[in-house]
């Protein structure tokens, strides 16, 4: 670079040049002082040259922050199919449970019928008894496996997150708000309600009735 | 790139982040998100794509709203409020209120404006303040769901709800800390949801069967 020289024109506005990067002139003129050309990033150094760096840093700064944004949404897009994936590894089950747990629920009836005592029933009978009564347990074990959980609550205290109230059953025998009958029982998919307990809920029995 | 985006996306003027759509129904109230370029329907806190318009005051003072007021709704009448859509924008004394007052086993009560209020367990209430608890379960919901904090929503109001209604549904939304951007007719959305990807044009007529009214 030390054989061009150029007479400088760092200070004055090149005409067709807009980018505020001297090209070397001609070596028409030569002068015993080598000048090195002069760059600058400032936009305010020359007149005509504001407009168009200030508009390039608007435009870039412009990109810069679509650019920042673009990214957090891909992080955010990321976390957020990393939480449905474990989600419906955890969950996924739920509405195919639900649906067999109706088939489940009438089995369990089918077991209360059964006699505790076996004596009176032939060999045949007392076979289905024992057959029907360790598919139950089968089926019982296989759901814990799966996270899937029976609610009883059968004497406890009504709670509104698992037990569906479907009627009032006035009573002083025990605490107003306990459960005194469970019409059918609920079901929970690890910490998920499956679908509640219907429940017959204790009332003081002086309440007024409603309208 | 130095900068560590973060969980969420940066706020400036303008907010940026995302809208969230709102059905607040009679019955039940549904909200949703535009993924990309199709419209998603957030799941609750329960896995429901719905929930309940319902909210209820315990004994215990607690302030139930959704699933978990609807369960224990039959232990406690007079405090589960349901289908307040039908008092939101109305006055005390009108034909509608007084018919509603009938049905229902809650106390409904005239403002000091006159405006149709409600009661539970002595406190006063009005209509946008509970559907505020609504929607604002169903703003918690999404935030859970999408990661971030939303304060922009579109709710949908009956075609023929007038400036009160709407302005009382509004209400609610800014109660619940959103900034509602449009209140946007039923039958419009519905239209407007079965048009985004139709080319022809023409006419269509939409019928919404829904859990409180029958609307064309």
């Amino acid at each position: 670079m030390a054989d061009e020289t150029t007479n400088n024109d760092v200070k004055d506005t090149p005409e067709d040049d807009s980018s505020g990067v001297n090209t070397p002139a001609e070596a028409t003129e030569t002068s015993d002082d080598i000048v090195l050309p002069e760059f600058s990033d400032t936009a305010g150094d020359k007149a005509g040259d504001a407009d168009p760096i200030s508009a390039l840093e608007a435009e870039r700064d412009e990109f810069k922050d679509q650019a920042l944004r673009a990214l957090a949404e891909v992080e955010n897009m990321r976390r957020r199919t990393e939480r449905e994936i474990s989600q419906a590894r955890k969950y996924g089950h739920g509405s195919f449970a639900r649906d067999l747990l109706a088939s489940v629920d009438n089995l369990n009836r089918a077991v209360d019928v059964l006699p505790e005592d076996r004596s009176g029933l032939d060999e045949t009978m007392t076979n289905l008894v024992i057959g029907v009564e360790m598919i139950s347990q089968e089926i019982t074990t296989v759901l814990e496996r799966h996270g899937i959980t029976r609610i009883n609550p059968l004497n406890e205290k009504f709670d509104y997150e698992k037990h569906q109230a479907m009627f009032e059953v006035p009573t002083s025998e025990v605490e107003p708000g306990t459960v005194v009958q469970v019409a059918q029982a609920g079901w929970m998919l690890h910490d998920r309600l499956l679908s509640p307990a219907m429940v017959g809920v204790a009332r003081a029995e002086d309440k007024a009735e409603d309208a | 790139m130095a900068a560590d985006p973060g969980p969420a996306i940066p706020k400036k003027e303008g907010n940026m982040g995302k809208v969230i759509g709102i059905d607040l129904g009679t019955t039940n109230s549904c909200v949703a998100v535009m993924d990309g370029t199709s419209a998603k329907v957030i799941e609750n806190a329960e896995g429901g794509r719905t929930t309940p318009s319902m909210v209820a005051f315990t004994e215990d003072g607690e302030r139930l709203v959704g699933q978990s007021a609807k369960r224990q709704a039959v232990t406690n009448p007079e405090n589960t409020l349901f289908a307040i859509k039908r008092l939101i924008g109305r006055r005390h004394t009108d034909k509608a209120s007084k018919h509603f007052a009938k049905l229902v086993p809650y106390k409904t009560v005239a403002a000091e404006n006159g405006d149709s209020w409600v009661e539970a367990h002595g406190e006063k209430y009005s209509p946008s303040q509970i559907s505020s608890f609504i929607l604002r379960k169903l703003k918690e919901d999404a935030e859970a769901f999408l990661g971030e904090t939303v304060t922009e929503a579109v709710i949908t109001v009956p075609a023929y709800f007038n400036d009160a209604q709407r302005q009382a549904t509004k209400d609610a939304g800014k109660i619940a800390g959103l900034d509602v951007l449009r209140i946007i007719n039923e039958p419009t959305a519905a239209a407007l949801a079965y048009g985004l990807d139709k080319k022809e044009s023409g006419t269509i007529v939409v019928y919404d069967l829904g859990g409180g009214t029958f609307d064309v």
